[in-house]
């Protein structure tokens, strides 16, 4: 399975999907999930509402200004990869959404923490792209 | 001469805060979903622009409470304004009011209920039957089989 074989650590975990992420992420989710300034209170409330959201329901209530399919990425063998960005505040989570073991995932590859402008950082998201590729196995054969 | 100190907010109250501006943004999206609307037939329906409406769902929003009265009131919906507390006192209250039901009889298929008050006796599927204090059955699993 792709979670073990890439130590990816599940964040969370819901009735409808769960949300795991590089390791190289966590510390910077685990760096969000440590601050006291006003700033990183409302990032973590809101990242975690979008989290629980998007793991809790079936079809999340999450608009396009939440939680949004931002670029597609050809990976090789004539796949893509859509990265999509959770936006809490200026901070953005940027992943992929794949069946891991029959269920629906959000693999987190990317963390933009101090966003300046609205706009999704490309290259990021091509990263992104490319390490959830290396991990999964999309565009190489495997599944 | 003083000068004067910025308030830092507490936790809670930051929490509370993005608590609410979620609820209002996940309940207005969920309507979207539900009546099919897209963004530019809200905005044509709400007279806001889209950058506004697109505003409106940022985490950063702070909208005003007429603009909220406005947005659902566009929709058909009203929202309805109470405190948590209030709210489960309420519940509470109905609660208390509500008529006892005695499970008099269980075949497996069906339970049946007999209302102390008024002797009559209802039949729920027996599969459905959740909690009768808490959840009501759904519409369409009961049946009023006869007055005792």
């Amino acid at each position: 399975m792709v979670r073990e074989k890439a130590g990816l650590i599940e964040i969370m975990r819901g009735n409808a999907a769960d949300v795991l992420v590089t390791q190289k992420v966590k510390k910077e989710y685990d760096r969000l999930i440590a601050g006291t300034d006003e700033r990183s209170l409302r990032q973590q409330r809101t990242l975690s509402r979008y989290l629980k959201a998007f793991c809790d329901l079936e079809t999340p209530h999450l608009n396009d200004e939440q939680f949004k399919k931002e670029a597609s990425f050809s990976v090789g063998g004539g796949n893509k990869i859509a990265i999509w960005a959770f936006k809490a505040w200026q901070w953005r989570l940027y992943g992929a959404i794949l069946s891991l073991g029959g269920r629906k995932t959000f693999i987190g590859a990317r963390v933009d923490a101090d966003k300046k402008q609205n706009k999704a950082n490309r290259e990021m998201m091509e990263a992104a792209a490319k390490e959830i590729a290396a991990l999964s196995g999309v565009g190489r054969g495997r599944s | 001469m003083t000068k004067s100190l910025k308030r830092i907010p507490a936790k809670e109250e930051i929490f509370a805060e993005e608590d609410l501006v979620i609820d209002v943004q996940f309940l207005l999206q969920e309507l979207l979903n539900d009546k099919q609307i897209n963004r530019a037939q809200l905005a044509s329906m709400t007279g806001l622009s889209r950058a506004r409406l697109s505003q409106l769902m940022r985490s950063d929003a702070n909208p005003t409470l007429r603009t909220l009265a406005r947005v659902f009131h566009a929709l058909g919906e009203e929202l309805f304004v109470t405190t948590k507390k209030r709210r489960d006192d309420a519940a509470k209250l109905l609660k208390a009011d509500a008529p006892p039901w005695t499970s008099v009889a269980n075949d497996g298929v069906w339970e049946h209920f007999s209302e102390v008050d008024t002797g009559w006796v209802r039949r729920y599927a027996a599969d459905t039957i959740v909690d009768m204090d808490d959840v009501p059955p759904a519409a369409g699993s009961t049946t009023v089989l006869e007055a005792a």
